[in-house]
């Protein structure tokens, strides 16, 4: 099995927001076998061990904020259809989104608002508590218990303004949503929770690739001067990137700040171009961190100011980005004024749909913004296309057999603690029983 | 107020409206013809954002929203023209594979389980 991070780590306490992190040091040398990429064995397992036992996070409470407003999702490696449903005593529920008859899919529009539930197949209609309340010419039925056939619940709860499910079966999930995030820090809640954030683009995608890898990719910043070297080369520091590990918590193994390079400190760095049309982005609020601030006003906007210790936990110049792994599988960049959320939804071992979401805090209001804000969008965008080649070619090359185990350096150690969670969880390779 | 009609040529070809668009222009014009328009166009960005900038975003007129959308393309550009020198980037994949979503919720689908 995988060597845990915990032997090397150095514990570092007295975090003025009362989260204990602990800085990545040493992260070990044992190998990490490819098979539970390929596996069909390992994918069987993680179904039951972490995709019905893990926090899912599936949408944001204010799309769903008056009674009858809905959203619905799919979770394609457990081929349940989940429907989040805010009721009209207030309560936002979760329900398997399928009819208690025989069994039809009940909603089949993304989002929206309704009245009730009605089932196209037979014209069942459910109250949006999930009770049954009319069953069109229920005399045919010799008898039929509507306590029985209300719509099954899922279990919710909420952190940050993010509507997080639990499809475990027992009557409470393992964890509490809390315990599962507890490194958060609690004014990043607050500061997601609070502030009025708008969705303003999202990506969607299927790529050839287990999900893992889709996560491993970016936690780390290791990669960035080489496979981004003609996008973003130069904008980080590889040495000032500063790992934490949570190994004792459920459901946040790990945090990854990046940070812009130290030049004082690395003589041998080169400044990234800035081009023109990045220098005029700069001017607007540069909604991109991969534009040089340090010419504009740059650091932490006015928003984020009204809560201490959401993001930049040292209150250090350089910092950039905080990158968080809610395992299993979201990746949550917190930054100045938007947040970047990357999701994967594994479909089988070697295809994963993907999904990118920006929230910001506000609308562009002049177009010197709104410019800044394309700059973003066409730059990353141009990132991202690099990180999606590189991981269908890796998952080539371990179906393949063309390498059998990785090893992961020190400043790669995000991949090791999602690597250890995951082992923690389904167990070594060839080891159905745990670690 | 400045003056841009000799940009005129390169405001009517490149000033496309959404970004699909000028992603789809980006990706079926020469390298040359994408640089041209950089080079013709980008000496003057600071002037074209002063200069729409004295309008709240949603009251841009009109007539101006073509040299609006000319001074997005050079986004488009940015990377192609000064670190690629191709319009495409051979290391990434097709940028239309990353589909824009209509919603937060229109999530990857592989069969009728959803309707954005």
């Amino acid at each position: 099995m995988a060597e845990s991070v915990e032997g090397g780590r150095v514990s570092e306490r007295g975090n003025p927001h009362g989260m204990d992190w602990t800085p990545l040091r040493d992260v070990g040398k044992a190998e990490i076998p490819v098979s539970r990429y390929v596996s069909d064995d390992y994918h069987a397992r993680e179904k039951e061990r972490i995709w019905r036992r893990s926090w899912l996070l599936i949408g944001r409470e204010s799309d769903v904020s008056k009674a009858g407003d809905f959203f619905t999702f799919y979770l394609h490696v457990l081929s349940t259809l989940v429907i989040v449903i805010r009721g009209k005593d207030g309560e936002l529920r979760a329900f398997h989104n399928v009819c208690q008859h025989r069994g039809a899919q009940i909603q089949h529009e993304a989002c929206g608002s309704c009245r009730a539930l009605t089932c196209a197949f037979h014209g069942w209609v459910y109250d949006l508590d999930g009770s049954l309340l009319n069953v069109p010419q229920a005399e045919q039925f010799e008898e039929l218990d509507y306590e029985e056939r209300k719509l099954k619940r899922i279990h919710l709860d909420t952190w940050g303004g993010f509507v997080f499910i639990n499809l475990d079966p027992a009557d409470q999930p393992e964890h509490t949503l809390a315990e599962w995030l507890g490194p958060m820090p609690g004014p990043l809640g607050e500061y997601f929770a609070k502030e009025d954030w708008i969705w303003r683009v999202g990506w969607k995608g299927i790529f050839e690739a287990n999900w893992k890898i889709m996560v491993d990719v970016q936690l780390e910043g290791y990669h960035v001067n080489a496979l981004h070297a003609k996008t973003i080369g130069g904008v980080f520091g590889p040495a000032q990137l500063q790992n934490l590990a949570f190994p004792d918590t459920p459901g946040m193994p790990t945090k990854l700040e990046f940070m812009r390079p130290d030049i004082s400190k690395d003589k041998s760095f080169r400044r990234p171009i800035q081009t023109p049309v990045m220098k005029a982005a700069v001017e607007y609020g540069a909604t991109s961190p991969f534009t040089d601030k340090d010419a504009s006003s740059g650091g932490i906007s006015l928003r984020a100011n009204h809560y201490p210790g959401a993001i930049n936990r040292l209150d250090d110049p350089l910092w950039i980005f905080d990158d968080y792994l809610l395992f299993p599988n979201v990746v949550m960049m917190a930054q100045t004024d938007h947040i970047w959320l990357q999701r994967v939804w594994p479909i089988s071992p070697h295809r994963t749909a993907w999904e990118f979401e920006w929230y910001f805090i506000d609308w562009p209001k002049s177009f010197g913004e709104w410019f800044a804000w394309e700059q973003a969008y066409c730059h990353f965008r141009d990132v991202t296309t690099q990180d999606m080649v590189n991981v269908e070619g890796m998952q080539k090359a371990y179906r393949a057999g063309s390498i059998s185990t990785m090893v992961v350096s020190d400043i790669e150690g995000g991949v090791r603690c999602f690597q250890d969670k995951v082992t923690q969880l389904v167990g070594a390779e060839g080891n159905p029983q745990g670690p | 107020m400045p003056d841009f009609r000799h940009l005129k040529d390169y405001i009517e070809t490149w000033g496309l409206p959404t970004r699909e668009a000028r992603l789809e222009k980006r990706l079926t014009s020469s390298f040359q013809e994408l640089k041209d328009f950089y080079e013709a166009v980008g000496p003057h960005l600071d002037e074209i954002i002063d200069f729409l900038n004295q309008w709240p975003l949603d009251e841009i007129p009109t007539e101006h929203r073509r040299l609006a959308d000319t001074a997005l393309m050079l986004c488009e550009a940015d990377n192609p023209v000064t670190k690629w020198r191709s319009t495409t980037l051979t290391s990434g994949v097709d940028p239309r594979r990353l589909e824009v979503k209509a919603n937060p919720y229109d999530s990857p689908q592989l069969d009728a389980t959803k309707r954005s």
